[in-house]
């Protein structure tokens, strides 16, 4: 499984998406849509932390790095390459 | 009436921001004349005195236009959170019958999936985004920017449902005149006014962004937007961004909001800062602590509740000593701590809190039933405190919430005092729930820890320290304790 299609699987299991994982694409907004709410984005790093096996720091905590699969996709690949 | 806040302000300072939002500046005298326009709009689709509108938006000027132009035309604001599931936009329909909303693209098509079996609503009004054209624009545009405003100040202004965090939601009615003395008495006690900014991060749909917002314009205040609030993990340093660019001089905001301001990446101060003040739950020390270390501004925590507007605010002049402390009743307002009686208890000692003010709910869904919170011209928050020879409340607990097992009445708060001296707990909430083995309910305790702990282990732990029907006979370790948008702890989610 890519790391987009377990994001995407995390995204659909615990967060505030109704729809189907199919129906949820990677520049589909999170935050905007209210995907990742408050408690969200608390299970959001403890997913990336223990999945990818990353630390997310506290400035880090920026709306760019979760605004999509894309995005956290994209987050996660700068963290473990740096 | 509510809109006086605004003629005044269009009369005395016409020039002056009054909202900002991002690129978006409206003045007094601008405001003034789009509430008139988008009331004209309304009268003109013949919605109008006594009916209701639903608001059903996130923070935005056009929630303010709405606002004051509902009002303004004698009808009742029924404002609704904006992120309601479809079962609740459902029961508030169901509930006040509304003739018209006010609302985005999401919030339409929400609402249209709620209420799918019943006809459509004789107004509606989608302000644009998400591929949806704007309607709201062009519908106050071209129209006149005055008015013979409403002028009923015991009219119901709006309809707000309080937050349900024990029982269903409850749909609560506030007329113009408990609103505005609401507003005057906390701008008498802090002194607002008009050169203030306002940072308004708290949702205006809900009572205690709304009074904010109610407050600042009635003292003629600029109140500055945040566009994006939640999740606000990742929006704080835009809050910080926004207090420094406009100079804020006022912040309300909940605990959780204030310990993320305070641990944001960055060492700049905020100097202009003078009232931050704090409600929704009681503020935490280590909260007071850190955003004092951070900012050297001492938290005021403010009291009030969907049903009464605001009852108190610490304006004490030495806050780091009395930080634990929701002040004193404001202007024209008294609060009480009562005894098991009824009768007001000695100075010092805990009761339950109640207030007489001219803020306080006339239409709301409590009868006469024994537990109506409503006592005589006395309104009982269903908070326990008590009161220092000043008149100065600090708020220690619920009321509501005690157990009662095999007979005997538990506070739940013993108990979790009790669970949080363990080590390896981080925090806890005690519940009572039904059990099949017994007849009588029992408590469980839902449980976060700080490192690995086993059940058998708390309840050890509980029963060397506790009396044997305070000792929880479950307990469920979960990763987080549910919680409100404020804040609160939905108990109703833990017992299950």
């Amino acid at each position: 499984m890519t790391d987009k299609d377990t994001i995407r699987r995390f995204v659909v299991e615990e967060l505030q998406w109704t729809g189907s994982a199919e129906e949820l694409a990677d520049d589909a907004s999170l935050i905007d849509a209210g995907v990742i709410d408050s408690l969200g984005i608390v299970q959001t790093i403890a997913f990336l932390e223990s999945t990818f096996g990353i630390k997310v720091r506290d400035d880090e905590l920026m709306p760019r790095n979760f605004e999509t699969i894309n995005s956290i996709a994209a987050f996660v690949e700068s963290k473990r390459s740096s | 009436m509510l809109i006086d806040s605004l003629r005044r302000g269009a009369e005395r300072h016409p020039a002056k921001r009054a909202i900002v939002m991002g690129s978006e500046e409206l003045t007094y005298g601008e405001l003034c004349g789009l509430a008139a326009q988008f009331a004209n709009g309304l009268e003109a689709a013949g919605i109008g005195s006594g009916d209701r509108v639903v608001i059903l938006l996130r923070n935005r000027p056009e929630f303010v236009i709405s606002l004051y132009g509902v009002v303004g035309v004698g009808a009742t604001a029924v404002l609704l959170d904006p992120s309601s599931r479809s079962h609740e936009l459902g029961h508030a329909s169901r509930d006040c019958q509304p003739r018209a909303i006010i609302t985005d693209a999401p919030g339409s098509s929400r609402w249209r999936e709620a209420n799918e079996s019943t006809p459509a609503l004789d107004f509606t009004l989608v302000i644009g985004g998400d591929g949806h054209a704007d309607e709201f624009w062009p519908f106050v545009r071209d129209r006149p920017t005055t008015r013979a405003w409403h002028a009923e100040g015991d009219r119901v202004a709006t309809f707000q449902y309080s937050s349900g965090s024990t029982g269903r939601a409850k749909r609560i009615g506030r007329t113009h005149d408990q609103w505005l003395s609401c507003a005057t008495a906390l701008a008498a006690a802090v002194g607002f006014d008009a050169d203030d900014v306002f940072l308004c991060v708290m949702p205006l749909f809900h009572s205690y962004g709304c009074e904010g917002l109610i407050t600042g314009l009635e003292a003629g205040a600029t109140m500055v937007l945040q566009e994006h609030v939640q999740p606000f993990a990742l929006n704080r340093l835009e809050t910080l961004r926004l207090a420094r660019a406009w100079n804020a001089t006022v912040l309300q905001s909940v605990p959780y909001m204030f310990d993320l301001l305070a641990s944001a990446p960055g060492s700049e101060p905020l100097p202009s800062l003078r009232h931050c003040g704090c409600g929704g739950v009681p503020l935490p020390q280590a909260t007071f602590r850190a955003f004092d270390d951070r900012f050297g501004i001492p938290i005021r925590q403010e009291y009030g509740s969907t049903e009464t507007g605001k009852m108190s605010v610490n304006v004490d002049r030495d806050p780091r000593s009395s930080w634990a402390s929701v002040g004193a009743a404001l202007p024209g307002m008294e609060l009480f701590v009562l005894g098991e009686d009824g009768e007001p208890v000695a100075a010092g000692t805990n009761g339950r809190i109640a207030i007489r003010t001219p803020g306080l709910t006339t239409d709301h869904p409590y009868g006469d039933a024994d537990d109506s919170p409503f006592v005589g011209d006395l309104f009982l928050t269903g908070d326990v405190g008590r009161l220092d020879g000043e008149g100065r409340l600090t708020v220690t607990g619920r009321t509501k919430v005690f157990v009662e097992i095999l007979g005997e009445k538990v506070d739940p708060a013993e108990v979790e005092e009790v669970l949080a001296e363990h080590p390896d707990v981080k925090e806890s909430v005690v519940v009572g729930v039904a059990d099949e083995g017994s007849r009588s309910p029992v408590l469980k305790a839902v449980v976060v820890c700080e490192s690995p702990c086993r059940e058998d282990e708390l309840i050890g732990f509980c029963k060397e320290r506790l009396s044997s029907f305070k000792v929880p006979s479950l307990i469920e370790f979960r990763d987080e304790i549910p919680r409100s948008q404020v804040g609160k702890i939905l108990r109703k989610d833990l017992i299950s």
